[in-house]
């Protein structure tokens, strides 16, 4: 029996058990806090195929120089790997591109969840003045002027080209970029083998130190808003504050919003750096301890990092179409 | 003649044109009426309900750990808006209408949900932080007394201060309450001007220790707040009200189609005299007639082709409904219920229309015959006054002999003053559903883990169980059941021994449950229970409870040995009040929500009464009374030590009944019935003076008995004058001195009686007798009543013990507790010693401590208590050792 912690959040549970606290992670009906992918829902393949062409078409920008797959490149694991994005006229972003895989999970869209739906969020990048600059009647006519486009439209849509309908089928494209078979949603359908014996400890790292409390369920993240130094002053010690981080504050106007941004989905985490809306940091590593300092509020062994980088590495996915 | 006559003419067609554009117009109306829409609308709002008050529950789930992601709580407001948006385009005809206030009611509900979301993300944000901090604060607190080491007075004042903030601001998550939150603040405050004085090290962990006690401040009051905002927000009153405009409505727009159909009719009499009419006139005037006849010629023949096709099919009803493959039919509302219509294509069905309509016994002809009963049954709720819309499935008899499932929905019409007039319904056929149902749970019955049936069948089997009990059938009970606290046996035994747990699960649950009841696996560690032919309400708090015992015997598995308990929720059917299956299921988790939330262990009835109803009938208050009669009752003695020497300091008498059927049993199975029957002070006193009169018994025969303690109960401290009566009375009787008796009070009742300012204990400590405090660390533990009652010992809980030893954490609390102890003075006894490892520990953990439990001795006899008195030591050589120990230690907690 020895006097010192062996584990932090064991311990933290049997305590929990003692006093009859609701704190630990007890499972409840429905298990594990992360849940494997869902099959995304049926698309029709004609809109998808629409989509398709116009998410990587750059006539959607105002001067025909970026399309949606500039800055969520599909071979990039659907960003760009840059901390902020280079837009229509050259400028930079206000923050940090997040990767498509898997918005759809997502509850709102933008770091900030000013948009409440894939085809609110692309109305707001077709009309930005840094992103994309155009004019959605601009836009409609462009696609409209393309045979190949409306001949499309006409057989998928009863009205043909329309906003509605570009934002539809470049919505319903994005629906279908998800990623299913993680090496982690395996383990989690109860292919024990399929995530390696180091990994299994990070995922409990990950759930003991509490990282779980908010990348959770279907898509480990991405359902819920949270502030950005909840436990430190983040913005005081990284300084050149910016508008955008402020967050949801921007969305709301409530003081306690200030800072508050969605806790962004964990999916193929190890494939979208830099991190951050601000793209800070750099490898996963650095992100990891970020977070232990300003949202934990806790230290951690330099190898009880090293294994959480590795769990998170499980979360990659297949995507099963070609970009 | 012929201009008058002409004029004549002119106001005739003139007649024609209004009549005709009237009944046009009429029409018109008729055909935006429809009476299966406000049963969908109904529907809607029903299922708007449903989804709003799971989403609230699926929050205070969340709060108290039963969901362990948050997925729950994104996809309900999605849920609400979409079937908030089918009911606005249901009543988008209603928005130009400024009778109808229905539309800015569904603002005002879009507005609340809206509001709602918007707290519960908050919630999210508040409560994941605050889930965190809480499960990492004894760690912390732990990683910071390690660093303090051994050093001066600065550090031992900060370890002091760490381990009381430690617990309080564990309590503080149970009960924050402004008193706890101040004390907090002060304690902090003063953590951090200690701080200074640290080395660096601790003055690092000191700060984030402290930054978690603040977090937990902040964030336990923001997450009380949005609990209550939650609650607050009034979407169930707007979905009331929504569904009361719509009602009224409903009622207007049918008030109005029946008034439609009189105009009609009036206006085609009136039209065909005005044919008449004109025909007399024309005949008068040959060439007026042959000018004028052409045009009204025409006009007639349209118009009475128009007024034949109108009239008719207003009298069915609606050309919508005809077409499409809902059958519509009206039936008179007298007690033989004549059908007074029925769409034309019921010929689809093989029946002809007019013959059904002609048919005395129209039910007969249509309903199958196994069908008949359940039919007539809901045709007679339809006379009762205030019986709703409602719904039956049954399967119709085609013409030419075969079957077909339908669903049948029905409303009963009523004049202002309530009288039936009509019942008017659709029949809907589902057939190929009820097919596909049938195949899908066929496939699927049974759960693969457990082999018990799975949520499908449980579903099946609970609606059939309730139609059943509707007519009159058996009343039965639901029992939801789930594990407390297995994920951290999957955690750290694995997913497989996890799996051999709910296998062994499902086989106890199997024991204890007859063959005509149906036990499922809902999934994951949640398994339901149908209970058949419930005699009573209690017989299911029985079966409850039994279930609760059998799952929290030890389990063996691969090695292992294993302790879950369980958490249940009984949903009874009681007859005209359970509203419908889906509703007990609803009752059934909140039942069990509320069984988690009052800690775990434990079965609950969805409300306060049920449960209190239970408990009163469930039991022994009777026979108990005629026990101490009887002299059934027994009292056993275990030992108090000196945990190092194994000296006996000390008895503690506990309360046995020799049960004439029930065997013997221990205090735990009979005090809060004798509390609720009212024969707990007769209890009590009985004990206490037989204890008393044990001691001078032994006193005569020179045993030195140095402190016999002797539990007090809830009850006794409630009547309190006659408890000091009783007690100096006894001391008196049998010549002892009062700090001879020592009286247990558990945490929970000191709790209640802090509550309603008793003085009791104070008077007790006046004559002169000891108090300790017994279960400590199991409930509220405020330090409070340590200063308040100037105690003499704590008595800490088996259950804290028993983790101890494998458990950093929890031996930390212990430590903790024991430290707070020293610093105020007060003595401890740990209770339920059981192996050589806890006593190594609680050695270790540097206390000169006093324990019981049986790895010293267990509870004994009278005689044999004398014995070991007379021995003055006990110890392991003595008394069964750690490997013989029974396989259900019994607790010595509650006992007087």
């Amino acid at each position: 029996m020895s006097a010192r912690p062996r584990s932090p959040i064991l311990a933290a549970a049997a305590l929990a058990l003692l006093l009859g606290l609701a704190v630990s992670a007890s499972s409840a009906a429905t298990g594990e806090p992360i849940q494997p992918l869902p099959s995304p829902p049926e698309q029709d393949t004609a809109r998808v195929e629409i989509g398709r062409r116009l998410f990587h078409d750059a006539r959607l920008s105002r001067n025909g120089r970026v399309s949606c797959a500039s800055c969520h490149d599909l071979g990039k694991g659907g960003a760009d790997g840059r901390a902020r994005s280079t837009g229509v006229h050259g400028q930079l972003t206000d923050v940090n591109a997040p990767t498509v895989f898997n918005a759809a999970f997502n509850f709102r869209q933008f770091w900030n969840g000013r948009a409440d739906s894939l085809e609110a969020q692309i109305d707001q990048v077709i009309r930005n003045p840094v992103e994309m600059d155009s004019r959605w009647e601009d836009v409609v006519r462009k696609v409209a002027q393309d045979a190949g486009y409306r001949s499309a439209f006409i057989s998928a849509y009863r009205d043909g080209v329309t906003q509605a309908n570009i934002q539809n089928a470049i919505a319903s494209f994005e629906r279908t970029l998800v990623t299913p078979n993680s090496r982690f949603d395996r383990f989690l359908r109860g292919d024990a083998n399929a995530i390696t014996a180091a990994e299994k400890v990070g995922y409990l790292r990950f759930k003991q130190y509490g990282c779980v409390a908010c990348h959770q369920g279907v898509n480990v993240g991405g359902n819920m808003f949270q502030k950005f130094g909840v436990m430190g002053d983040y913005f005081g010690q990284r300084g050149m504050p910016m508008q955008a981080d402020l967050g949801r504050y921007l969305v709301t106007g409530t003081e306690s919003d200030k800072h508050v941004f969605k806790v962004p989905s964990l999916r193929n985490v190890a494939l979208t750096a830099p991190y951050f809306h601000d793209g800070s940091a750099k490898t996963l590593e650095e992100a990891v301890d970020v977070m232990f300092r300003y949202q934990l509020g806790r230290t951690a062994s330099r190898e009880d990092k090293e294994s959480i980088v590795k769990f998170l590495h499980t979360l990659s996915g297949q995507w099963e179409a070609t970009p | 003649m012929k201009a008058s006559g002409r004029s004549v003419w002119r106001a005739s067609a003139a007649l024609a044109f209004v009549l005709l554009a009237t009944l046009v117009a009429l029409y018109a109306r008729t055909l935006g009426y429809s009476e299966s829409d406000h049963l969908e609308e109904t529907v809607l709002l029903r299922h708007l309900k449903q989804v709003d008050a799971q989403w609230e529950l699926d929050v205070l789930k969340s709060g108290v750990g039963m969901h362990p992601h948050y997925d729950h709580l994104t996809t309900s407001p999605a849920e609400l808006g979409r079937l908030l948006e089918q009911v606005e385009a249901h009543t988008a005809h209603w928005a130009h209408d400024p009778a109808t206030p229905a539309a800015p009611r569904t603002a005002g509900l879009r507005e609340a949900i809206r509001h709602k979301a918007d707290l519960i993300e908050r919630f999210k944000s508040s409560h994941s932080v605050l889930h965190n901090s809480l499960a990492f604060l004894p760690t912390a607190a732990e990683e910071l007394r390690s660093s303090l080491g051994r050093g001066g007075a600065a550090e031992r004042r900060v370890a002091a201060g760490v381990n009381h903030l430690l617990l309080t601001s564990l309590l503080y998550s149970r009960s924050a309450t402004e008193v706890r939150g101040t004390e907090m603040r002060t304690a902090l405050q003063q953590l951090d001007a200690q701080r200074v004085l640290l080395p660096p090290d601790a003055r690092n962990r000191a700060a984030i220790f402290g930054a978690h006690v603040d977090a937990i401040l902040r964030q336990q009051t923001t997450v009380d707040r949005l609990l209550a905002e939650i609650a607050a927000v009034p979407t169930a009153t707007r979905i009331d009200e929504l569904s009361d405009a719509l009602d009224a409505e409903q009622h207007r727009e049918a008030v109005r189609h029946r008034g439609d159909r009189q105009y009609l009719l009036t206006f085609s009499a009136l039209l065909a005299g005005l044919l008449l009419y004109s025909a007399i006139r024309l005949m008068r005037s040959h060439t007026e007639i042959r000018r004028v006849n052409q045009a009204l010629h025409d006009a007639n023949e349209h118009l009475e082709q128009r007024v034949q096709e109108r009239t008719r099919e207003l009298s069915d009803a609606n050309i919508i409904v005809q077409n499409s493959p809902t059958i519509l039919y009206r039936l008179s509302g007298e007690p033989s219920f004549p059908l007074i219509y029925i769409s034309h294509n019921i010929t689809k069905f093989g029946h002809d229309p007019a013959r059904l309509l002609a048919s005395p016994d129209w039910a007969q002809v249509l309903v199958a015959p196994d069908d008949q009963a359940k039919f007539a049954a809901a045709m007679a709720r339809v006379l009762e006054k205030d019986a709703q819309g409602a719904s039956i499935e049954y399967r119709l008899c085609t013409g030419d002999g075969a079957r077909r499932w339908v669903e049948n929905r029905y409303v009963p019409v009523r004049d202002p003053k309530g009288r039936l007039i009509e019942v008017e319904g659709i029949v809907i056929d589902i057939t190929e559903r009820k097919a596909a149902e049938e195949h899908i749970t066929r496939l699927a019955r049974t759960d693969t883990l457990t082999g018990l049936a799975n949520r499908a069948t449980f579903t099946e089997r609970l609606h059939q169980a309730f139609a059943a009990a509707s007519r009159g059938a058996n009343s039965f009970a639901i029992h939801y059941i789930d594990l407390d606290h297995f994920k951290p046996v999957n955690d750290t035994l694995g997913h497989p021994v996890g799996d051999l747990l709910l296998r062994e699960v499902a086989q106890r649950l199997q024991a204890c449950t007859r063959e005509t009841d149906l036990v499922a696996r809902l999934g994951g560690d949640e398994f339901a229970l149908l209970q058949a032919e419930m005699i009573d309400t209690a017989s299911a708090g029985v079966l409850a409870g039994k279930i609760q015992r059998d799952l929290a015997q030890p389990y063996s598995l691969d090695g292992h040995e294993v302790r879950v308990s369980a958490s249940i929720g009984v949903c009874p059917y009681v007859p005209g009040v359970s509203a419908g299956p889906d509703t007990m299921v609803v009752q059934a988790d909140l039942a069990l929500y509320r069984s988690k939330e009052e800690g775990r262990n434990q079965y609950r009835f969805h409300s306060d009464d049920l449960d209190r109803e239970v408990l009163d009938r469930v039991t022994l208050g009777e026979e108990l009374r005629r026990a101490i009669d009887r002299d059934e009752l027994e009292l056993y003695y275990q030992p108090q030590v000196e945990l190092a020497s194994g000296k006996v300091v000390g008895m503690e008498a506990l309360v046995r009944w020799n049960h004439p059927q029930r065997g013997l049993l221990s205090a735990g199975a009979f005090i809060s019935i004798a509390e609720r029957a009212g024969s707990i002070v007769a209890l009590g006193r009985w004990v206490l003076n037989r204890a008393c009169r044990q001691m001078r018994q032994w006193r005569d025969q020179g045993v030195e008995v140095p402190v016999l303690a002797i539990n007090l109960s809830l009850g006794q401290l409630k009547n309190g004058s006659e408890l000091i009566c009783d007690v100096s009375e006894s001391i008196a009787l049998w010549g002892l001195a009062p700090s001879d008796l020592e009286f247990d009070v558990t945490e929970a009742t000191l709790a209640q009686v802090t509550w309603t300012r008793n003085d009791v204990l104070p008077r007790l400590r006046e004559l002169g007798v000891r108090i300790a405090i017994d279960d400590f660390g199991t409930e509220y533990s405020s330090f409070e009543y340590l200063r308040t009652y100037r105690v003499n010992h704590l008595k800490i809980a088996q259950s804290m013990l028993k983790s101890a030893v494998d458990d950093p954490a929890s031996a930390a609390t212990i430590r903790a507790i024991i430290g707070l102890a020293r610093e105020a003075q007060i003595g401890i006894i740990v209770e339920g010693v059981e192996t050589q490892a806890q006593r190594d520990f609680l050695q270790s953990a540097g206390a000169a401590t006093l324990a019981q439990g049986y790895y010293f001795s267990e509870p004994v006899a009278a005689d044999d208590a004398g014995e070991v008195l007379r021995s003055g030591t006990v110890g392991p050589a003595g008394v069964p050792t750690a490997g013989e120990i029974p396989a259900q230690p019994e607790t010595a907690q509650a006992l007087p």
